[in-house]
């Protein structure tokens, strides 16, 4: 179990409650569900994924055979933002996915040796986490060059300090808590004691924090696609949509504007269910909201 | 004179309190000072300590948990914390614990019934038959099957520390010690468990040592009390001996603190 | 009776929580005289300190009051549940988390004394200091420059014992003041209670768990399980000579150490607070239980002498009156 089984119980009662919490939800299993049949839906194949060129379909407004308009090439923008919400999903769920491994294996280890190993590699996390994130992934994808490998790797490096972090400060505390002991005193092998009593009981702060993190991951890549750093053209994701269209905005709103739409609807999802878990966690805030209704 | 089976000896653990510039330890304070105390079969070891007086300490160095600076513990005759192989094995099987607060003391990420398998693998008592030891263990502590599914947080106070009481059980002990094993429950629940842990020792042979700050409890279950003040023993006797005729002036004061409060109990 | 303080007339409050209600107080009825002291006694989960809550106007959002009436000084507070904020004061259990780590015990009391109306801040230091000698401090300067986090809890304990008290309130209600602590403490903070008790005017409430240290600080005690009231009377008279079966085998199951004897625990649980019962909700657990009568008719609290009042079917004068045969 990644998150204690009581706390999952006790959060979906509360959520229940929270019209909020729930469009959240609501948003985000929309993003999934899209994300995953994506190819399956778009309207004109081809074009989502780029491999036409078509000049006499150039830059129309949105109609009934084009929702969302046509951007520069002739392609249909529908198809495009609903592609391009697939590679979203894959790069927010392998992001945070390869962050995780490489944040709680640090974290973990740090944790649980603790003196000098410990303290040098919470340093070694201090130093990443001295830099604003997007600075650190500007400056990885850099290095890298565009392409959709390169996003999930540059945005893994420079976030897996948090949950890093997030987990050494877990694993320290639960390392002393007398149900360790307890397995301790029962004989149980150490590496079992790792794995089912200290790491269990160290991962939901951190994989909550990393659900929630998928929509600022959403986020990064897009922004790292719209200065040009992300993605490869003709990929389709979001920010590189966004900028595609951004030189044409007078003319041709609709090339941006779509896309910024599913972008904003997508990270509002991830936002929403954020404020009702924070509201959840926080005692005197959560009293006050379970005496609504 | 029957041979000790688990013993302290001469035992000292101090905590540092202020580090100098190098790292140094510049003032410490000692959570036992030169303690020495050993348990025979059979008895219940009552220890009196209120907060403050190292008896959590004390029960972490006899259980092998924590190093005393100096002073040696012993469990039958050999150094625990010089064990290895078989007998560092034996130990662990043959001395158990059960602590204060039930729901910390059990994995919140496990079901009852993997808590106690656990223990059992480790000790070896798991076989074909495991599942059924399993539940024989939660009928031996007064709880039905109901519980083998559920998370500790899921149970109540009670039940929990029953759990608990069941898990300490599944290594077949010799020893167990109980650190303030009643002191977060409500006074019936209390005196269910008091009752339990009765029926137990004689079922299974069994010897405790108990920690308590509470005396009431102490002299009702243990057939030896030592008193324990500021990291030292003050006091020792038969239970009876230190009620009614307490010689430490901690002791004392102690003694007539609980009449004080607690005459109109004493009176009926 | 007239000249009573408070009256609580078949009070019933629910806890929402997790999506589930939790009754955690089903029809009390109780007074209180100005200058009384009450012991509201019970095990967790019995109401007690919902109950303590609602008479200090400090319940949590959650709860709501189902039904009942709650009449303080002559105001029905159910209709301004802040009310009783201005006459009770509340020593809550957990010390530390009391007070703002921020602010200097001195700055506390004037707050809190400027909200009570004392605006020279003059007054409200000789007032301050005149608490704090009352609950036993000797260095009353070193006190009212610290920091919460610089005093023991004993210490803050006394503190907010010195606050509560300054705020001159009508009634005054510690709420376990005693549970989690040594002997020696035990007794400093019974013997400070008795003290107050003794100088204030105030009325008091003790809500604990301690059944066996009633007598020490109220003349009488309301014992409670699963949100009701079962027995209340006088504190020396219930211990003396205890009538409920719940009280009688709660006495029974705490160990003496003068002549210790064989404790007998009640055996079960109490009741899911979630559940509603139909007839005496200890019958499940009383050995004296009469099968057709107890578990399906709720015994009234009814008044037994004129200081006693039992809600039993057993202890009802010398006859039990029945509606249908029992299957004796």
């Amino acid at each position: 179990m990644m998150i204690a089984p009581a706390l999952l119980k006790d959060f979906i009662a509360f959520l229940r409650k929270d019209k909020l919490g729930l469009l959240g939800l609501l948003l985000i299993a929309g993003f999934i569900i899209i994300g995953v049949i994506a190819p399956y839906i778009v309207p004109y194949p081809e074009d989502a994924w780029g491999l036409t060129y078509n000049v006499e379909r150039r830059l129309q407004p949105p109609s009934r055979a084009h929702p969302f308009g046509t951007d520069e090439y002739g392609r249909d923008v529908l198809s495009r933002v609903i592609l391009a919400s697939r590679f979203s999903l894959i790069i927010a769920i392998s992001v945070v996915t390869l962050s995780l491994i490489i944040g709680v294996a640090v974290g973990l280890v740090a944790g649980y040796l603790g003196g000098w190993i410990g303290s040098t590699l919470m340093r070694v996390t201090d130093m990443f986490l001295a830099f604003p994130p997007l600075l650190l992934a500007i400056a990885f994808a850099s290095i890298l060059g565009r392409g959709l490998e390169n996003v999930i790797i540059a945005l893994s490096l420079s976030w897996w300090p948090w949950y890093a972090r997030l987990t050494f400060v877990q694993v320290s505390s639960v390392k002393t808590m007398p149900y360790v002991d307890a397995a301790k005193i029962a004989g149980i092998p150490p590496l079992r004691i790792l794995a089912k009593y200290i790491l269990p009981n160290s991962l939901t702060p951190v994989t909550i924090q990393a659900f929630l993190d998928m929509g600022a991951a959403v986020l990064e890549a897009a922004a790292l696609s719209f200065i040009g750093i992300g993605v490869k053209p003709p990929t389709p994701e979001w920010g590189l949509l966004i900028s595609d269209g951004w030189i044409l905005i007078g003319k041709a709103w609709w090339i941006s504007l779509f896309p910024g739409i599913a972008l904003f609807i997508t990270v509002l999802g991830f936002n929403l269910l954020g404020d009702t878990y924070r509201e959840y966690s926080n005692p005197k805030i959560r009293r006050l909201a379970e005496a609504r209704v | 004179m029957k041979t000790p089976l688990l013993e302290a000896v001469n035992i000292t653990v101090s905590f540092p309190l202020r580090r100098g510039l190098l790292g140094n330890v510049v003032e410490s304070v000692k959570a036992l000072d030169n303690v020495s105390l050993s348990v025979v079969e059979g008895e219940v070891l009552g220890i009196v300590g209120e907060s403050g007086s190292g008896k959590t300490t004390l029960a972490r160095c006899l259980v092998g948990l924590v190093k005393p600076d100096s002073g040696r513990v012993l469990y039958v005759g050999n150094d625990i914390f010089k064990l290895k192989g078989a007998l560092y094995r034996r130990f662990r099987r043959e001395v158990q614990m059960v602590f204060q607060n039930p729901y910390t003391s059990l994995n919140p990420t496990m079901k009852v019934k993997d808590i106690i398998k656990d223990v059992l693998k480790a000790s070896g008592n798991w076989d074909a038959r495991g599942e059924e030891r399993v539940k024989d263990l939660l009928k031996a502590v007064g709880l039905g099957e109901d519980v083998l599914h559920k998370y500790p947080s899921e149970l109540s106070g009670g039940q929990a520390q029953r759990v608990a009481i069941a898990r300490a059980l599944a290594t077949k002990p010799k020893i167990i010690i109980l650190d303030e094993p009643t002191s977060a429950l409500d006074v019936s629940l209390q005196a269910q468990i008091l009752e339990l842990l009765s029926d137990l020792k004689r079922r299974e042979n069994l010897t405790y040592i108990i920690i308590s700050h509470d005396i009431s409890v102490i002299r009702y279950i243990s057939t030896r009390v030592v008193v324990l003040y500021k990291g030292r023993i003050v006091e020792e006797g038969p239970p009876g001996e230190i009620i009614n005729n307490p010689k430490n002036p901690y002791t004392r004061k102690l003694v007539e603190d609980v009449l004080y409060l607690y005459e109109f109990i004493e009176k009926r | 009776m007239g000249g009573s303080l408070l009256t609580i007339k078949d009070l019933h409050i629910d806890y929402r929580a997790r999506g589930e209600t939790i009754r955690a107080v089903r029809g009390v009825s109780l007074e209180l005289g100005f200058g009384e002291t009450l012991c509201i006694v019970g095990e967790s989960g019995s109401g007690k300190t919902t109950l303590a809550m609602a008479i200090a106007g400090a319940l949590p959002p959650n709860a709501t009051i189902r039904s009942g009436e709650i009449v303080l000084n002559n105001v029905n507070i159910l209709n301004n549940r802040e009310y009783p904020r201005k006459l009770v004061s509340l020593i809550p259990q957990e010390v530390g988390s009391s007070l703002s780590p921020f602010h200097t015990i001195e700055q506390v009391f004037l707050d809190v004394l400027t909200s009570k109306g004392v605006t020279d801040k003059g007054e409200a230091l000789k007032i301050a200091r005149s608490t704090l000698s009352l609950v036993g401090f000797s260095d009353i300067n070193r006190v009212l420059k610290s920091y919460p986090h610089e005093l023991s809890g004993g210490m803050l304990q006394r503190v907010l014992i010195a606050l509560a008290v300054s705020r001159r309130p009508l009634i005054l209600i510690a709420d376990e003041p005693t549970s989690m602590i040594d002997a020696s403490l035990k007794r400093d903070v019974v013997e400070l209670l008795k003290n107050i008790v003794l100088t204030q005017s105030a009325s008091m409430i003790v809500v604990t768990h301690d059944i066996a240290l009633a007598p020490h600080l109220c003349s009488r005690i309301a014992i409670m399980y699963s949100g009701e009231i079962v027995e209340d009377g006088l504190s020396t008279e219930i211990l003396a000579n205890p009538m409920h079966p719940y009280t009688v085998m709660l006495l029974e199951s705490i160990p003496r150490i003068l002549s210790p004897r064989k404790l007998k625990a009640i055996p079960g649980l109490p009741p899911d607070p979630r559940s509603t019962l139909t007839g005496c909700s200890f019958e499940p657990r009383c050995p004296k239980a009469i099968k057709g009568l107890c578990d399906k008719i709720k015994p009234p609290l009814s008044t037994i002498e004129s200081t006693r009042r039992v809600s039993c079917h057993l202890v009802q004068g010398k006859e039990v009156t029945l509606n249908e045969d029992p299957s004796s």
